[in-house]
């Protein structure tokens, strides 16, 4: 192994320029081997995510666009921080898991009850995807980051404070 | 050169005319961003990056055509980041009757079908903010 690093570096410290131009020509060939292999295997590969067959084309919606329509739709309603979303289809039926971080002391029974609600109802009328079956929510922990939860109060409070300028 | 080796599997050819890929993703492209419910293209990511590079198209560029040889049809992919809050399939089935008009009035092209695959929803709040902070940067 080192006699064969040896002789590699020897070739690219050689001063012939014939022989560094292969050498180039050669790294330029295997780069865009593997690049043309990584897409392939990417291309092999099918995107997470909800389709929706229409009579135009195909909708596919993302497990990430998904995971932070949630998080965007939950930030601000319950006590809570969306850690990840999965989803999974199995026939025409789609299957959610959601992992979540509620603070100490919060009622998890509750803020479970209206993630699943609000999960149900907004991934329906929003994203359009009606066949969704089961929404599971795991409880993964029970602290969340204090800062954020400041900062989306903070944000709250804005709002609110700008709407009852509006409104005087 | 005979008139038959012009032809390039990534052309569309109709009555002799030939049309490159890059001038359907022109029409989609300015189509797309004429409609308020779209953000963005979405990126490509990493791999799709080093492709765009060698100059190979994958289907996670931001938007990727394909030609059918025989019929010349056109298959168009579009990656997109859309507004928070809009009714998705009705934005998409917009999206998809804009670009289907384009192509057909632009090149006379019958489209198959034009997918839309949406990465991420986004508040234009986040976003302007996002381009405020980079402004400054």
């Amino acid at each position: 192994m080192q006699d064969i690093l040896k002789e590699l570096s020897d070739l690219v410290n050689s001063s012939d320029a014939t022989l560094k131009f292969y050498l180039g020509v050669l790294v330029g060939i295997v780069f865009v081997i593997f690049v043309r292999f990584l897409s392939f295997l990417k291309k092999s590969r099918k995107p997470k995510g909800v389709y929706i067959k229409g009579d135009r084309g195909d909708i596919l919606i993302h497990q990430t666009a998904i995971s932070d329509f949630i998080n965007k739709v939950l930030s601000g309603r319950v006590q809570a921080q969306v850690q990840k979303v999965f989803i999974y289809s199995k026939k025409a039926n789609h299957y959610l898991t959601v992992y979540i971080s509620v603070p100490p002391g919060a009622n998890v029974t509750e803020t479970v009850k209206a993630i699943h609600d609000i999960v149900f109802q907004q991934v329906s009328e929003r994203l359009g995807i009606d066949n969704l079956e089961k929404v599971d929510v795991i409880v993964k922990d029970f602290k969340t980051k204090e800062k954020t939860l400041e900062k989306q109060n903070q944000k709250l409070i804005d709002k609110i404070d700008d709407t009852a300028e509006e409104l005087s | 050169m005979s008139e038959s080796s012009d032809v390039n599997l990534n052309n569309s050819v109709r009555n002799g005319i030939h049309i490159s890929e890059d001038v359907y993703s022109s029409i989609v492209s300015s189509t797309v961003l004429e409609i308020e419910e779209v953000v963005q293209f979405a990126n490509s990511g990493i791999v799709g990056g080093l492709a765009n590079l060698i100059g190979k198209k994958t289907s996670d560029s931001p938007i990727h055509v394909d030609i059918d040889e025989e019929s010349s049809d056109v298959t168009v992919t579009i990656n997109l980041v859309i507004k928070f809050g809009v009714f998705i399939p009705k934005v998409v089935e917009n999206i998809q009757k804009k670009v289907t008009t384009s192509i057909k009035d632009m090149t006379g092209q019958t489209v198959a079908s034009v997918n839309v695959r949406i990465h991420n929803v986004v508040k234009v709040e986040d976003v302007e903010e996002q381009q405020e902070a980079e402004e400054e940067a």
